[in-house]
């Protein structure tokens, strides 16, 4: 069993002193919600868990060892890999002090999703063995289940791994997936759909930065949101500078942004920002041919600077 | 003194239809759509959002002929009915009333929108995996002090109050039979049943003050994003920030702000008492489960709603942090009644 594995790994790795700790993910205290975890000693290996719950992209917690000598063992799913790939592109992090144990990811599954599909189901229902779900005795199709981000997902694979625990899994749902997620639907709405439709939702937006705090790639120690002096966005949550903060927010995720719809789950008033960052990223890659977080050593389109830049506007 | 009867869900329906507004909770609305579908009610995310919205203009200034013109903006208010859940409504009556209205300096918005508001509190007959009032001194069929009391029947309602003059529904009610006041205390029996945690002792508040610089908070805190979503949807936190919006001309915001940002206790000199999630995190766990309560007579800052639960993206769950902080302490629980 992947567990298992992964466990055993966390194990040895701690045991012979490879590492200082492990992040991974554990049982949350509701239903179908993980939670990150922190093992710092072997005996809390045994709470690691991996499953299509652990939602929380864990490539967030590197930032807080930044500069130190800490040796840090990271759960990856795809996504999770990416992320760390581009805080190596950016310096954030040393590869000689990562060990990543890497899990070709299934997808996660939505639980409001799940609840509506099986109405009062409970966590012991639900079986989830090397990439089956089965769900009361029954095997089920997780693409319907899926959190938007992963129907769209092109590298279930972490790009970069020191452990491999389960079978490459090559595609991701972006090919194959029939269906229609947040981002298709907006594809499909004219400007002032999409005008009216941002203007309703950052009306709703409480400015509570968790979409920020939850994404991988923000880790800037002071955030223009918050910046005084010069004050660039209003600290109330008013509709216009919480648009003014997600499209600041979305250019600085350009050509950086691994689309792991981190931010969107995150959201507790369910604001599926996600689709902001994502949709630039997929502008990026079919505009400049650039995917962000491939380990590809090539710089991403809008951190570089070239003379012979065909574009004049740059000059 | 208890006063106690019973109305037909209808004539309940009517006088909230009568009411000039009805506000009601996001979970009020998910467990009891059959009381307010009819009413035009207005639905709130957090109760707190009626007293302490999430921004207010305080007062507009200009620059004008070499002088500052001030124009003070004090709030408007209207008469509202809000349909709450004991949890919410004690979060009104007894923590924010607290804050805002304790003394001699009331806070004028929130005096004036406060008592703008009549509570009615709904019974929970099915608390959520989230909920924990009973921990922190409250109950499922909590009577708070100065509502409505109400547990939704068939097609009846049992009421409770202390004045029936204020509440123009009492005319319509009739006496209670009692095999509906033994439903009732069975209904509640079996309410509270389904929460797991016993009440916290009365030591707690004390024993986790000792606990401040105890190892534990930087575990407990580890994975906690530090953003406002806790905070902002909980219905006890009450930090704001005040700022100018505009440099001769504009006005002076209030808005809503949260010990978990890193730059809430950043000072001028760049000096901060509270760098890192270690230190924030246990400022809000002991705010609501030491230094309230040691200010407050025993009133915990948290009502056990579990809002803040449901929402965090890291599911950083505070039963989780007290209790392991409680039992480090070796308060323990009160002795179940
Ligand atoms: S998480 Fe949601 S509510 Fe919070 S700032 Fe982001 S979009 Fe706004
Ligand atoms: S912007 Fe959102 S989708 Fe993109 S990397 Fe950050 S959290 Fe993931
Ligand atoms: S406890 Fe959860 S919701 Fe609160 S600040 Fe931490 S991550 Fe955000
Ligand atoms: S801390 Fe959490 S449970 Fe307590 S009152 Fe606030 S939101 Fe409710
Ligand atoms: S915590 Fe839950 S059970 Fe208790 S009063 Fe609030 S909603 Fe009801």
């Amino acid at each position: 069993m992947y567990e298992d594995k992964i466990r055993k790994i966390a194990w040895d790795l701690l045991e012979k002193g490879n590492v200082d700790f492990i992040i991974g993910w554990e049982k949350g205290s509701l239903p179908f919600l993980t939670a990150p975890l922190i093992c710092r000693d072997v005996a809390e290996t045994e709470r690691l868990v991996w499953n299509p719950f652990c939602a929380n992209n864990l490539a967030r917690y590197l930032k807080y060892y930044k500069g130190g000598k800490e040796k840090i063992a990271l759960c990856v799913k795809g996504c999770d890999a990416r992320a760390v790939s581009v805080l190596l592109r950016e310096e954030q992090i040393e590869r000689e002090r990562l060990v990543l144990i890497g899990l070709p990811c299934h997808g996660l599954i939505n639980p409001k999703k799940l609840l509506e599909n099986f109405p009062d189901i409970t966590p012991g229902e639900v079986e989830w063995e090397e990439g089956i779900l089965r769900i009361r005795g029954k095997e089920e199709n997780i693409v319907h289940l899926l959190e938007g981000s992963c129907t769209r997902c092109r590298y279930p694979d972490p790009p970069i791994h020191d452990f491999l625990v389960g079978e490459k899994l090559g595609e991701g749902y972006a090919e194959s997936s029939e269906v229609e997620d947040m981002l298709e639907y907006y594809d499909k709405m004219s400007t002032e759909e999409r005008e009216e439709f941002f203007a309703r939702e950052m009306e709703r937006c409480i400015r509570c930065y968790a979409c920020r705090n939850a994404c991988p790639l923000c880790y800037c120690q002071e955030c223009f949101a918050e910046s005084t002096r010069p004050s660039w966005v209003s600290p109330a949550p008013l509709a216009f500078d919480n648009l003014l903060f997600q499209l600041g927010r979305t250019m600085h995720m350009a050509g950086r942004c691994v689309e792991c719809g981190a931010c969107g789950r995150s959201c507790p008033v369910e604001i599926p920002i996600d689709i902001l960052p994502e949709k630039v990223a997929e502008s990026i890659r079919k505009e400049f041919g650039f995917e962000s977080g491939l380990d590809t050593g090539e710089t991403a389109p809008l951190l570089t600077y070239r003379e012979d830049d065909q574009e004049d506007f740059i000059k | 003194m208890k006063h106690a009867g019973i109305v037909k869900k209808s004539d309940f329906i009517t006088w909230l239809a009568s009411r000039e507004a009805v506000i009601t909770s996001e979970r009020l609305i998910r467990r009891h759509k059959e009381l307010v579908s009819s009413v035009s009610a207005m639905e709130v995310r957090n109760v707190k959002e009626t007293v302490f919205p999430g921004f207010g203009t305080l007062f507009s200034y200009r620059w004008e002929d070499r002088r500052w013109i001030i124009e003070d903006i004090p709030v408007t208010a209207k008469k509202c009915t809000v349909l709450v859940h004991p949890c919410e409504a004690t979060a009104l009556n007894e923590v924010l009333d607290r804050v805002f209205m304790n003394g001699e300096h009331p806070e004028r918005d929130y005096e004036k929108l406060r008592s703008s508001l009549e509570l009615v509190t709904i019974a929970c007959e099915e608390p959520e995996s989230t909920c924990f009032c009973r921990m922190v001194g409250g109950d499922p069929f909590r009577r708070v002090p100065d509502t409505l009391f109400v547990v939704p029947l068939e097609d009846r309602l049992y009421v409770e109050c202390e004045e029936p003059n204020v509440w123009e529904l009492w005319k319509k009610c009739v006496k209670v039979p009692s095999e509906v006041e033994k439903e009732i205390a069975e209904k509640e029996k079996k309410s509270r049943e389904a929460l797991p945690d016993p009440p916290l002792s009365e030591e707690v508040p004390e024993q986790l003050y000792r606990l401040f610089e105890d190892e534990e908070w930087d575990n407990i805190a580890w994975k906690c994003l530090n953003c406002g979503a806790c905070t902002y949807l909980c219905p006890t936190c009450y930090c704001f920030d005040i700022h100018a919006d505009g440099r001769l001309k504009g006005y002076q915001l209030r808005s809503w702000d949260a010990c978990m940002f890193p730059r809430f206790t950043l000072h001028a000199s760049g000096h901060n008492p509270r760098p890192g999630y270690r230190e924030r995190v246990r400022q809000r766990v002991l705010h609501k489960f030491s230094y309230f309560p040691m200010r407050e007579e025993g009133r915990f800052g948290c009502v056990g709603c579990g809002a803040c639960v449901e929402v965090c993206p890291v599911n950083w769950d505070i039963r989780e942090a007290v209790q392991r902080m409680v039992k480090k302490s070796g308060a323990g629980y009160a002795r179940s009644s």
